[in-house]
């Protein structure tokens, strides 16, 4: 039981990061309909961003704050210089962010070397223990965090002006857009915030997973796998998607084989996608497919 | 475009084809020859690519998977069935096909980035398959000492006895998929692509012909990863991982969807080009990246018909003929 | 369809002509380190050792009033391009020694290459397999301690402590498998049982499900073997779950880095290990000491940070390679059998002795065991007899 227990809550603090990750997903696929390959590069970019600050003594918060700020005009920049021109077609989308995160990739390891950077722990490197089940502080923050970014995130899509139009924008663009509904500013905001919270699931999970330059390659296609669990472009989904996959992962990598735990998870993505392809929760704006 | 017309020079492709390789042989260097192989050998599988994303509109990314089962079927049925190489690679691009056809059962069943995805899957799972089944694989250390293929007792070791194979395979892989796009087939292909209702409601099995070619696509690929694991005579899980996908979907976008033949380019682009860059040391992979995305966004049906533009904006009197032109703009305004 | 036949043509004779301006005068050798793809925080550190080991030979006079040059070509981590790259060596660049690439796979990729071209090769590659058997391998060698050296340095430190039931957990790369296979050959031998082995996916954030099964073995003390972040992962979920055992770590931990990541969970690892990080406790009579002392107060000098043990390999193939043409000349095979010759090169990885039977060079003798005390490396007390 002691171990059921130990898999399940380390399956849950990964399966955060992953939901979060896939939320960053659906905020560009609502806007824009592209899947970005790049996502995982966010994450990658804001922890070592944020490590190399507080190297330089910027206090912890700050340095945070800089880095997912830094990660945010990127990913707008991004959007501007590349995705913008690359129009509707699924093919060429995919390989203009599988470009970018070929660029972010190598300026990462020219700018931080091929080594990881370690961030410290925000309370300290102690963990919690009770009845033989561990549970690092720093696991807290990331499950803690998780929630209030979720929360504000639902609060944003449906109870703000700007979240209604961005949903909007998502369902049926042009109908969006003869509303007078300026599309492109809300890609931009698409882009804006899957940056946003991708950079803060890297920054918490830094202390715990140690990035470096590649880091967001492994962390994108899982936060890919989440996102088709819970429901390709539904940001709850995408946050539950997470959670189950974590949760699997660990379970099957201790009940199983830690050898096929991977495989694991994308026979999952498998079943899903043939048995349910709109994911546990349906696609967001499923309508229009 | 006049795709009649197009036939027509398929002697004179042979020619140049067979020019230009006998020239890097005749100039006896073996980096361009080594280039030469690995162009032939990405072709095979890029083509069976372009059959099925530009032809036949359904996106892979699990490519890597068939030359992966290509690759290590054959390596496994000439070591544990001591069979002669050539009969390894018959049998195991038949499995690879076999393969493809099989999971194409399933995966068909979807559009879009869900079959993108769930072809991303495949790649993976085969991926750790061939990293943890150890005992058959070999794991990550993975299988050396592989027999090269052998033509009337002479070992094919060396790039240069290796390269008229490659490219006489892939010629013919090129030529078969020439013609299968012009058959009443292809055109079944191109009406699924376009609209699959479409095609149902001309008569054409669209599920039935996305399996067919899924199946074709996997034998290209399963052929191709076969004659790079008897060349290269060491085989393990990481050529054959999600990356080699995404190579192939970029020699198939950056040669442009519409023409087999174009395959070729984007096989040089990535091939050659990631090797020019290779002076530019760490460079190298943010350039790479950014012309990526560049030709991606300027040269939307891929480098070919951009080149073509390029060509016609040429001054009349710089190009080598006017005949050819006009061919030039039959062929890109279609 | 004019345009792709002359594209075609274009593209290939600017291929071949790419590297066609060679210069003769220096020596070259050549470099197939990755600096970018899944390995390249091994690579980096092998090819800046590589560097600086050329950039002293260069300053002290070259050879015999010729300067070398290290020419490396980035193999991506991936075995296709490492085949082309040692083509271009060989044919574009005329090199007369290779520094191997630091993946295992890649090194298998081209050893049958490098044999037929009979140029030597001094991989960086961990793995054994690489140079068996010596007859059909006569033109590769390994500059890295092997797993067979390390791993039975450090059975023999748990046999001392009275360990007899260990555990393993290690990446799924070949790093990481092919030491899991040489472990469970040589366990037995020092009369130790491999009670359990886990394993993790290399870009894995987090190993708590293997170490809780771990936990739940009889074994005395765990084995982890990984390299970049994986390791570093590993020992802090080590420490959180309170597994109390000795813990045990391959020898890429003797790396500064991996210091910085673990963090305080570090604390009390033991790894077999070359003398690299303990150079000033070393006694007056090591023979390494002065060599390893100049070595990392050069690189530090150099790059700004301490180096990593595959800077040291690095360092120690290109200086190999180079004693080799020193003495045998600029002739492929004239400097392969100069290295198959060496006898007692002192280097910072171990005193190399090669020969015919034997391209892994290293040594147990020049494996210490160290402990992590308190964020340092240090030498680990005996355990008594």
């Amino acid at each position: 039981m002691t171990e059921f227990a130990q898999y399940l809550i380390s399956g849950l603090v990964v399966g955060c990061i992953y939901g979060l990750i896939a939320t960053g997903f659906t905020a560009v696929y609502n806007a824009t309909h592209i899947v970005n390959f790049a996502q995982g590069e966010s994450s990658m970019l804001a922890a070592l961003c944020a490590a190399s600050l507080v190297v330089a003594g910027a206090p912890l918060l700050l340095a945070i704050a800089v880095a997912v700020v830094v990660v945010g005009v990127v990913n707008i920049l991004v959007e501007r210089l590349a995705i913008r021109r690359s129009g509707t077609d699924v093919t060429r989308g995919i390989i203009i962010t599988i470009g970018v995160g070929i660029v972010l990739q190598g300026l990462a390891a020219l700018a931080w070397g091929t080594d990881a950077q370690p961030l410290p722990a925000f309370s300290g490197p102690g963990s919690i223990s009770a009845y033989g089940v561990v549970v690092p502080r720093q696991a807290l923050w990331v499950v803690g965090t998780t929630a209030v970014v979720m929360a504000l995130l639902y609060v944003f899509l449906t109870r703000t002006f700007l979240g209604k139009a961005f949903r909007a924008c998502a369902m049926n663009g042009q109908a969006a857009a003869l509303m007078g509904i300026p599309t492109g500013l809300m890609r931009g905001i698409g882009f804006l915030l899957s940056g946003t919270v991708g950079a803060v699931a890297g920054v918490i999970i830094a202390p715990i997973a140690l990035m470096q330059y590649d880091s967001g390659v492994a962390l994108g296609i899982k936060g890919f796998v989440a996102c088709i669990i819970g429901g390709f472009g539904n940001p709850i989904g995408a946050a539950l998607g997470g959670l189950l996959l974590g949760a699997t992962e660990t379970l099957a990598a201790g009940y199983i084989s830690s050898g096929f735990k991977n495989a694991i998870a994308f026979v999952l993505l498998l079943l899903f996608l043939l048995v349910r392809p709109g994911g546990l929760l349906g696609e967001f704006g499923a309508a229009k497919r | 475009m006049s795709r009649h017309a197009m036939n027509k020079p398929a002697l004179n492709r042979f020619l140049v084809l067979a020019a230009v390789l006998g020239l890097a042989a005749f100039s006896n260097n073996p980096y361009v020859i080594n280039l030469l192989v690995v162009c032939g050998l990405y072709a095979l599988p890029a083509i069976g690519l372009s059959l099925l994303m530009g032809y036949t509109g359904q996106i892979s990314l699990g490519q890597s998977a068939f030359v992966g089962v290509g690759a290590y079927g054959s390596v496994l049925l000439a070591q544990h069935l001591q069979l002669d190489p050539w009969y390894s690679l018959a049998l195991a691009t038949a499995l690879s096909a076999f393969t493809a056809w099989s999971l194409g059962w399933l995966v068909f069943r979807l559009k879009g980035h869900h079959l993108a995805m769930a072809t991303l899957a495949i790649a993976l799972i085969l991926h750790t398959v061939l990293v943890e089944w150890r005992s058959v694989t070999g794991g990550p250390d993975g299988i050396s000492a592989i027999d090269p293929i052998s033509i009337a007792g002479h070992a094919l070791l060396d790039d240069l006895h290796f390269l008229p194979l490659a490219w006489l395979v892939c010629y013919a892989g090129l030529c078969l998929a020439d013609y299968l796009v012009r058959s009443p087939f292809g055109l079944a292909m191109r009406t699924v692509s376009e609209n699959e209702a479409v095609a149902r409601s001309l008569g054409i099995d669209a599920a039935q012909v996305k399996r067919k070619v899924m199946a074709l696509s996997g034998a290209y690929a399963g052929l191709g990863g076969a004659l790079y694991a008897h060349w290269i005579g060491y085989i393990s899980p990481e050529p054959f991982s999600v990356a080699f996908s995404i190579k192939l979907l970029l020699i198939v976008a950056l040669g442009g969807v519409s023409g087999v033949w174009n395959v070729l380019f984007g096989v040089f682009i990535v091939v050659i080009v990631s090797e020019w860059l290779k002076p530019l040391g760490r460079l190298d992979v943010v350039i790479y990246g950014l012309l990526l995305i560049v030709v991606m966004i300027y040269c939307r049906e891929g480098a070919v018909a951009a080149l073509a533009g390029l060509y016609r904006k040429l001054p009349q009197r710089l190009r080598p003929g006017a005949r050819a032109s006009l061919k030039l703009q039959g062929r890109t305004s279609a | 369809m004019i345009d792709w036949k002359k594209s075609l043509a274009t593209l290939v004779l600017c291929a071949a002509g790419a590297g066609a301006a060679i210069a003769q005068e220096p020596i070259k050798l050549g470099g197939l380190l990755e600096t970018s793809g899944f390995i390249a925080s091994l690579g980096q550190p092998a090819l800046e050792g590589a560097q600086l080991a050329v950039e002293q030979v260069n300053a002290a006079g070259g050879i015999n009033g010729r300067k070398v040059e290290l020419v490396n070509l980035n193999t991506e981590s991936d075995n296709t391009k490492t085949v082309s790259a040692l083509r271009r060596l060989i044919s574009q660049e005329k090199v007369v020694g290779i520094v191997g690439p630091s993946s295992s796979g890649s090194n298998f990729a081209i050893v049958d290459a490098v044999e037929r071209a009979k140029v030597p090769m001094i991989g960086i590659g961990a793995t054994r397999g690489i140079v068996l058997p010596p007859e059909q391998r006569r033109y590769s060698f390994l500059a890295p301690l092997t797993d067979v050296v390390v791993e039975t340095v450090m059975l023999e430190d748990m046999r001392a402590r009275g360990i007899t039931r260990i555990a393993m957990l290690h990446s799924d790369v070949a790093f990481g498998t092919s030491a899991r296979d040489t472990l469970l050959q040589l366990a037995p031998k020092h009369g130790i049982t491999v009670v359990s082995t886990e394993v993790f996916g290399n870009a894995d954030t987090d190993m708590t499900p293997q170490l809780t099964k771990i936990r739940g073995t009889e074994a005395q003390a765990v084995v982890i073997w990984a390299t970049g972040p994986g390791l570093a992962i590993s020992t802090k979920n080590y420490r959180a779950l309170g597994l109390k055992q000795p813990l045990y770590l391959t020898h890429a931990a003797n790396d500064f880095n991996y210091l910085r990541l673990a963090g305080e969970a570090a604390n009390g690892a033991l790894l077999p290990s070359s003398k690299i990080y303990v150079t000033a406790e070393l006694p007056a009579g090591d023979a390494q000491k002065p060599v390893l002392e100049q070595f990392v107060k050069a690189y530090e000098a150099k790059y700004g940070k301490q180096p990593a043990t595959f800077a040291g390999n690095g360092y120690d193939a290109a200086m190999l390679l180079m004693n080799a043409v020193r003495k045998a000349g600029d002739q492929p095979s004239a400097v392969r059998d100069a290295l198959e010759q060496v006898s007692n090169y002192v280097g910072v990885t171990a005193v190399y002795a090669y020969g015919p039977e034997d391209h892994f060079g290293t040594k147990p003798e020049s494996v210490q065991m160290l402990v992590v005390d308190n964020g340092k490396f240090k030498l680990a007390a005996k355990a008594a007899n």
